[in-house]
């Protein structure tokens, strides 16, 4: 039936070339829509559950500051009696941003996993920068596991989830939920990310604000050059970066352009800005071209770590953990993560610069999505949706459990050992963990560092200076059919024309042409279906 | 055909890998004329028509500097790099000791060996601008050159980059053909009083022509591709408008970008026209009384 069905579908194409064409044009958002109009995010949501477990150290807050823990409890709760799987291998797809484990045979901590599940958990990891077209061309040859997590800038995700994605609304909406405890800890506003046209296709791993970033810096060297104060404007960071770029030293200020690190100084917005109902776009804001000059300028004057457009960011972290370069952006998550990486280097100590405004005051950081990203399970698999889906409500037990620790250290005496009741990770043992198993599912982000109280006052405290002023993007919950078709290239286009200018190739002056070619090539389309959306919503 | 049966059964293997890989996948260029989504399939997405050849005549910025790029690249690649292997493996003749030969031919085989990966990783640690030379020059307080990240010469250091790996490798080809050439002629022509210059000139090139007409012919069925791998490692450093060809559009607008049609509209049209290219030429060669690839 299928070839009759595509030989007649191809004689159609083939005969009826012109008429085909137009209407092609003209149909294709309805016929592929799947899902459509301003829906995302509505729907029966699944209900919010908090698991009651520890009474944090610092408490998550109205302006979504996370829980943070001094020390790990010395008897954590066994919060699962019995293995979630059902003895069959469960494959999944994910990214990641660690060095590849060691495959299951010599990897003794995938195989308690795999014991702990009760499932073989067949995981396949790629490094996040080539997520994307890995998973374009894992869709186009069909091969979709049992679970897989939906890559950040993934074409058309609503359609692709419609044609391939698993309804989980039955197992999930509304109190439904309960069966799954863990997953009911997510909150709320990242469910909202898993909607597509009023159903549950995809489980949202949910990061509050840590996906903000900030510039970070190296208070050990900082001092080391009798350097403490904090920049309060651009002109006073830019000094501090001129003054301790030494290149014959091999030493420069910067990994990278901080480019959106001005925008937020300059209170660019987050993506989109909502003034009484409409939308503007950063990209046309006055201050943009502020923004780039002043990057422009510190690219000319050699304050950034020469080969910083030629690498990616694991370059970035590796040069800032050397010392190469003193200030680097990173996102909230990595500042536990630096300093887990930091063993070895004597006295490292990390700084999160504030958000000063460019000219004083206060700037304004970027809030980004609470989500990030979503995980779908195969239509292919629904006949073991439920054990599916107990596998990632296993994955996403909170900090504090055991599983928690398992998940995150890995086996006590092989992976860590106990400092008191803090979990120490094993140097030569780490790798075996690097499964990527937090991009299927996991609980809400608790800043905690091992045996490193004073890490986690310091994030939370700079946070609890930042976070307040920040903004969050107004579109984060709404859909645009032609955003899911064009926004990544168009603003893939506004980036290289932003690299070009900061690197000199092309004027300030070129960046209102690009504007107004983002918007006759779409961006006026996706702000009327944004701001329709954002009406349909009010 | 009976007789050949055994050689036959050898070549069978690679016979349904090249059917499979080849000629099956060719089908697959359907996608032209879809709007094609990967997550609804052949089957399913929808026909456009002509929709996505649009973009060859419409006059798309991404496209038009594509070509450009990929043009300047071929012209450049086939005046630069072509010649290098034939004068390498002139040279590599010309040497008498055969040790010292196989040890030259050894080391300029072996880059061929290494990938792109880790020729441009090479590349980055000593040209780069944190990498050996600039970290010299800084050392001594001179000023530093940017080298990768120069748009200006990414032409030059993409054919230098060529050259480099493959220049040695390409003269296997050449030497063969060298050897093949009747030493009596060489001994003739000395007898008549000839100096090199005119031994190369009257015997060694003519002796040669074959095989260099036939390579130029298969060079141009390929001149449109000109380096993926090797352009998509590079291209962060220098922005797409030098860096962009037909094969990293077809790869950024396709995989990346989603428009999976227009590129394989793309990726059609690029195959046609190599194949024009080495039919056409193979053409002119019989009409020069040459072999050319094939004889009809």
């Amino acid at each position: 039936m299928s070839a009759n069905l595509s030989r007649r579908t191809f004689t159609l194409g083939t005969a009826g070339l012109g008429l085909v064409g137009a209407l092609g044009l003209v149909g294709c958002s309805s016929q592929q829509g799947g899902g459509g109009g301003a829906e995302q995010g509505s729907g029966r949501l699944p209900a919010y559950i908090p698991y009651e477990g520890l009474t944090p150290d610092l408490p998550t807050t109205e302006d979504g500051l996370p829980a943070g823990f001094f020390a790990y409890p010395a008897d954590p709760v066994q919060a699962f009696t019995e293995p979630p799987g059902d003895g069959d291998p469960v494959s999944a797809i994910v990214q990641t941003s660690e060095p590849i484990p060691p495959a299951v045979d010599n990897n003794p901590y995938w195989q308690e996993l795999n014991a702990r599940l009760g499932s073989d958990l067949q995981v396949a990891m790629t490094p996040a920068g080539d997520y994307a077209s890995k998973f374009a061309t894992i869709v186009a040859g069909d091969e979709l596991p049992d679970v897989f997590q939906v890559a950040r800038g993934a074409n058309q995700v609503p359609q692709l989830l419609a044609a391939k994605a698993l309804d989980l609304s039955p197992y999930l909406a509304g109190d439904a939920i309960a069966d799954y405890p863990m997953l009911a800890n997510i909150p709320t506003e990242s469910w909202q990310h898993g909607m597509f046209d009023g159903k549950i296709l995809a489980v949202p791993v949910p990061r509050g604000v840590l996906q903000s970033t900030i510039q970070y810096a190296r208070a050990d060297l900082l001092r080391e050059l009798g350097i403490t104060a904090a920049p309060t404007n651009f002109q006073e960071y830019f000094d501090l970066c001129k003054e301790v770029t030494a290149p014959t030293a091999n030493t420069w200020a910067l990994t990278s352009v901080p480019t959106n690190y001005i925008m937020q100084m300059l209170s660019v917005p987050n993506g989109w800005r909502e003034e009484g109902g409409s939308l503007i776009h950063y990209s046309e804001v006055e201050e943009m071209p502020e923004a780039l000059e002043a990057a422009r300028t510190m690219y000319e004057a050699g304050v950034v770590v020469p080969d910083s457009f030629a690498v990616n960011g694991s370059q970035y972290k590796q040069w800032f953990m050397a010392g190469a370069a003193l200030f680097t952006g990173d996102s909230y998550s990595a500042w536990p993560a630096y300093y887990a990486q930091s063993g070895g280097i004597e006295g490292f100590e990390l700084a999160g610069l504030d958000m000063p405004g460019y000219d004083g005051g206060e700037g304004s950081i970027w809030v980004r999505s609470p989500t990030h990203s979503i995980v779908a399970v195969n239509q292919q698999s629904e006949a073991r949706a439920e054990v599916i889906l107990g596998i990632m409500n296993w994955l996403a037990a909170p900090f504090g459990t055991e599983e928690y620790r398992f998940r995150k250290y890995g086996v006590q005496d092989h992976n860590f050992t106990l400092d008191g009741s803090d979990p120490v990770r094993i140097e030569e043992t780490t790798g075996e963990t690097f499964l990527g198993i937090q991009y299927l599912a996991d609980a809400p982000t608790a800043l905690y560092l091992p045996g490193n109280a004073g890490v986690v006052q310091a994030q939370y405290e700079q946070m609890g200076r930042v976070i307040p002023g920040g903004s969050p993007d107004p579109t984060e919950a709404l859909y645009s059919e032609t955003k899911t078709r064009k926004y990544s290239g168009l603003t893939d286009v506004l980036n290289a024309v932003r690299d070009d200018i900061i690197q000199g190739r092309r004027e300030v002056s070129d960046w209102a042409a690009e504007v107004e070619t983002f918007k006759t090539n779409g961006g006026d389309t996706i702000r009327a279906e944004l701001e329709e959306a954002l009406a349909a919503q009010a | 055909m009976w007789r050949d049966r055994t050689l036959l059964l050898f070549a069978l293997p690679g016979m349904v890998l090249i059917l499979i890989f080849q000629y099956v996948a060719l089908a697959g260029n359907v996608i032209a004329f879809q709007d094609y989504q990967p997550f609804l399939g052949i089957r399913d997405s929808l026909w456009v028509g002509w929709e996505n050849f649009r973009v060859l005549v419409n006059g798309d910025p991404a496209f038009v500097t594509a070509v450009r790029n990929t043009l300047a690249l071929t012209l450049i690649q086939t005046v630069f790099v072509f010649p290098v292997p034939i004068a390498l493996a002139l040279l590599l003749n010309s040497l008498l000791s055969e040790r010292i030969k196989k040890f030259v031919q050894s080391v300029l085989y072996l880059p061929h060996f290494l990938s792109w990966v880790v020729i441009v990783a090479i590349f980055q640690q000593v040209l780069g601008g944190a990498g050996l030379l600039n970290n010299f020059l800084r050392a001594q307080g001179w000023a530093t050159l940017d080298i990768l990240g120069n748009p200006d010469i990414f032409f030059g250091l993409l054919t230098t980059q060529v050259i480099w790996k493959d220049a040695g490798w390409s003269t296997i080809l050449f030497l063969a053909a060298l050897s093949q050439i009747d030493a009596s002629l060489y001994e003739a022509s000395a007898v008549d009083g000839a100096g090199r210059w005119r031994q190369m000139w009257h015997i060694t090139l003519p002796g040669l022509r074959g095989i260099i007409i036939l390579l130029l012919i298969l060079r141009l069925g390929d001149s449109l591709s000109v380096g993926f791998e090797q352009i998509i490692l590079q291209q962060n450093a220098v922005g797409l408008a030098a860096s962009e060809v037909l094969d990293t559009y077809v790869y950024n607008n396709g995989i990346v970008g989603g428009g999976w049609g227009v590129s394989t509209a793309v990726g059609m049209v690029k195959g046609v026209i190599g194949v024009i290219l080495v039919l056409g030429a193979n053409k002119l060669a019989h009409i020069f009384g040459e072999n050319g690839i094939y004889k009809s």
